[in-house]
């Protein structure tokens, strides 16, 4: 396994990172305020965004206060206007979008001192990547997305070309369990994209199922409704543009037949359903392949317990092919 | 004035304005009954074809700069104190404005935006000419001062988080501070502003209107007390559906008088007829150009057009009733000396074959009773030819020839939907079974109709 000792090694190979939490709390903040000190220490303008629920200054479940975003002076940043209105620094107001929220519209801008600022970006996917545009034009070098507590989505590899997936004590409380929940992310996030031949057949394709044999025929419009027999598809390619859920996983559970998602943030299947279905031999793909730069670890869970970091890092790094660093710790801090 | 149900809808969602500004002007639009208003209008559109000393496509690219502050200025007008992002919308929409400005140059009057450079000047006081905007430390020593102290303390970490945290504090107060005094400095520029914004609004709407007359080829009509014709009219939403199936629209040629009834069988094109001169007229009357090769048109008062059982439908009435209440709305119109235009589409067509017609020579007689109303009216009762000086217009209809000579073509080549003046002495069409045979509809059936318009032996005789 190749050592990578530190984070920042891992984002200078890549324009833009995404950063994705497994749960609330995973220690996100922690890994976005280490990259902003880094890139500002190497003199690379960072452009960072974030995804999220709106106006969430306070965890909405543990009523801690979620931190705010520590920029540096020359951070392009953008945020709704309330926030930006709330910041501690000055700053210049490059640009104002239309991308209403409870918050407001998103103002880009740029600070010119160090300070911290809560960062809420437009949620909208296309806001986003307009947003991750308009910070690029600006002169941003590095992007870094700051993702969703709990969602996944920001991930997708139309957003940014690669992520850090947090995760931690919060995410269950018994090392085996997070470790099981963070293997089976790992391995959704970490699926190897189609062959490029067939990856042509598919990107036309619009919403549904799509049976890819010697020809392309649509077996059903969403996976729920699927109904499909064995022989039919057996190795066979089916693509399911939408969601890929636990059962539908299980009804394509047949040999040789290789089973496509879009990307892996449509892949609401369980580690059970997965298994059954490399089992029975089928194969599944994704049409957009996620890099996974690396996995962060935040032994402390909000309601105060503390778990021991080297066991989780270890059992981690045991069952990964990613580097795996402790938030708290030497690898990130 | 209600707009009348003739496509006028497809016409404006063609205009492509750039800024929210021009957009807003087009949601207010409305029909205009002033003559001179109207030539206005035109006049404008041709300043911006032929006049502008640049491009377009140079103004358009100009135009999508600029932001609509509207809500901003509203504030600035109202007394408050700008925040930041405030002051940002002011200054771009200044520099973009006064860029504007300096391409416009020597330009016609009412595109002359007013001078915002001591707008510009007050939210760049450095003169970096950039669109960012930034509390810069050239507005207040103090701030640059505990800037300065930040920034020091900062890199060499040389103070406390809670030292620098009061000094950023400081920062922001005298920040807010100098928020207040630009607000009150600027003040005065509000009405500047806000005139900037509609001229701005103006400008955009009427390069969208150049736009759309090069895209739909349409022509400046000339004004008249009194002559309404039309030469190469057309209508560009039945243009365009032709065209996709692969057919062309065969424009109309012709000069309407004040009383003019329209007849023709089935499916020949009475309708659109009377719908292409009804849509001219609300573009005309909306400061459009309109789709002819030339046109001289008369600005109405009052525009009543009922186009047939759809719009009854729409408002929850039987045919009949509908068809009432737009005659009503005429006679009303008439009544309080509007001059208006008045166009029905088969008028008494819902009602029974000998009452029907006589809704349509009462209609004609009273609606033209005063001497400044145009009424032009469509119907396939023979009775029609009974009404008093009225211009007739036939659309020609089934092409018998054709018929005869060539088989299994698309029905639109057996018709000729060209109109042509006619007298009272004509032939009135009578083409409804030849055309339901052309449909394809069936031949048992369309015998039966023939033998009961001749009173054959299976159909009951109605007279001997």
């Amino acid at each position: 396994m190749r050592k990578v000792s530190r984070i920042f090694e891992l984002i200078s190979e890549v324009p833009s990172v995404s950063i994705v939490g497994l749960d609330k709390n995973t220690g996100k903040t922690v890994v976005l305020n280490h990259l902003i000190g880094l890139l500002a220490a190497k003199s690379i303008r960072a452009g960072i965004t974030s995804v999220g629920l709106e106006g969430e200054k306070i965890d909405q479940v543990f009523l801690t206060e979620k931190p705010e975003i520590y920029l540096r002076s020359g951070t392009l940043f953008a945020t709704s206007e309330r926030d930006f209105a709330a910041r501690e620094f000055p700053a210049t107001v490059l640009d104002l979008r239309e991308f209403r929220s409870p918050l407001g519209r998103t103002v880009i801008a740029q600070a010119r001192a160090d300070g911290k600022i809560v960062i809420s970006g437009p949620s909208i996917i296309d806001y986003l990547l307009e947003t991750v545009r308009l910070l690029k034009d600006l002169g941003a070098e590095k992007i870094i997305v700051d993702g969703a507590v709990s969602r996944l989505s920001p991930g997708s590899p139309f957003v940014s070309d690669a992520l850090i997936l947090s995760t931690g004590a919060s995410v269950a409380s018994s090392v085996d369990e997070i470790v099981r929940r963070t293997v089976h992310a790992v391995r959704l996030i970490s699926l190897g994209g189609v062959e490029s031949d067939i990856a042509q057949r598919l990107e036309p394709l619009t919403n549904g199922v799509w049976l890819l044999q010697d020809g392309c025929r649509k077996l059903a419009g969403t996976g729920l409704l699927l109904q499909v027999k064995p022989d039919e598809i057996r190795s066979g390619v089916v693509y399911i543009n939408g969601s890929l859920t636990s059962a539908t996983l299980r009804r394509l559970a047949v040999a040789d037949v290789t089973v496509v998602a879009r990307d892996f943030t449509k892949i609401f299947a369980d580690s059970d359903s997965l298994s059954y279905f490399s089992r029975a031999g089928g194969e599944l793909k994704v049409l957009y392949p996620a890099r996974l730069l690396a996995v962060t670890v935040n032994p402390t869970s909000p309601t105060g317990y503390h778990l021991r970091s080297e066991a989780m890092i270890e059992a981690l790094e045991k069952e990964l092919r990613v580097p795996v660093f402790d938030v708290l710790r030497e690898g990130v801090s | 004035m209600k707009l009348p149900d003739c496509g006028i809808d497809y016409v404006l969602s063609l205009v492509e304005t750039i800024t929210p500004m021009g957009r807003k002007r087009l949601r207010e639009l409305d029909i205009i009954t002033d003559p001179a208003t109207i030539e206005r209008e035109f006049d404008r559109q041709e300043d911006v074809a032929y006049r502008l000393p640049i491009s377009c496509e140079r103004l358009g690219a100009s135009l999508s700069k600029i932001r609509d502050i509207w809500g901003t200025n509203e504030r600035l007008q109202s007394g408050a104190s700008l925040e930041d992002v405030e002051l940002f919308e002011i200054k771009s929409f200044s520099i973009w404005s006064e860029k504007l400005r300096a391409l416009l140059g020597e330009c016609p009057e009412w595109m002359r935006l007013p001078d915002l450079s001591d707008v510009v000047e007050m939210l760049d006081p450095e003169g970096t000419g950039l669109e960012g905007f930034y509390i810069c430390d050239s507005y207040d020593g103090e701030l640059a001062s505990v800037r300065e102290r930040v920034y020091r303390f900062q890199r060499e970490k040389t103070a406390g988080t809670k030292e620098i945290e009061e000094l950023l504090a400081e920062g922001r107060e005298i920040e807010s501070r100098i928020k207040t005094e630009l607000s009150a400095n600027l003040r005065p520029f509000a009405l500047r502003i806000s005139g900037a914004l509609s001229k701005i609004g103006e400008l955009d709407f009427t390069l969208a209107k150049v736009i759309l007359n090069d895209r739909l080829s349409l022509v400046r009509p000339y004004i008249s007390e009194s002559d309404f014709e039309f030469f190469g009219l057309f209508n560009p939403e039945v243009a365009s559906s032709l065209q996709r199936s692969g057919k062309d629209f065969k424009p109309y040629a012709v000069r309407l008088d004040r009383r003019v009834l329209v007849i023709g069988g089935n499916m020949t094109g009475k309708s659109v007829f009377l719908r292409s001169v009804v849509l001219a007229q609300t573009m005309f009357q909306m400061g459009f150009f309109v789709p002819a090769d030339t046109a001289t048109m008369t600005v109405y008062e009052s525009l009543v057009y009922y186009s047939g059982d759809k719009q009854s439908f729409e408002s929850g009435l039987s045919s009949f009733a509908g068809e009432m209440e737009f005659l009503q709305e005429a006679i009303e119109s008439l009544r309080s000396g509007e001059k208006g235009l008045f166009v029905f589409d088969e008028i008494g067509r819902s009602t029974n074959p000998v009452e029907g017609p006589a809704f349509l020579i009462a209609a004609m007689e009273y609606l033209t009773s005063g001497d400044r109303c145009r009424v032009i009216l469509s119907s396939h009762y023979e009775e029609a030819l009974t009404v008093e000086g009225a211009q007739l217009l036939m659309v020609r209809g089934l092409d018998r020839e054709r018929i005869s000579s060539e088989r299994n073509r698309d029905i639109s080549y057996y018709i000729d939907h060209s109109l042509v003046e006619i007298d009272k002495s004509v032939q009135f069409p009578r083409e409804g079974v030849e055309i339901a045979r052309l449909l394809g509809i069936d031949g048992e059936f369309i015998d039966l109709v023939e033998r009961r318009l001749l009173g054959g032996k299976d159909g009951k005789q109605t007279k001997p």
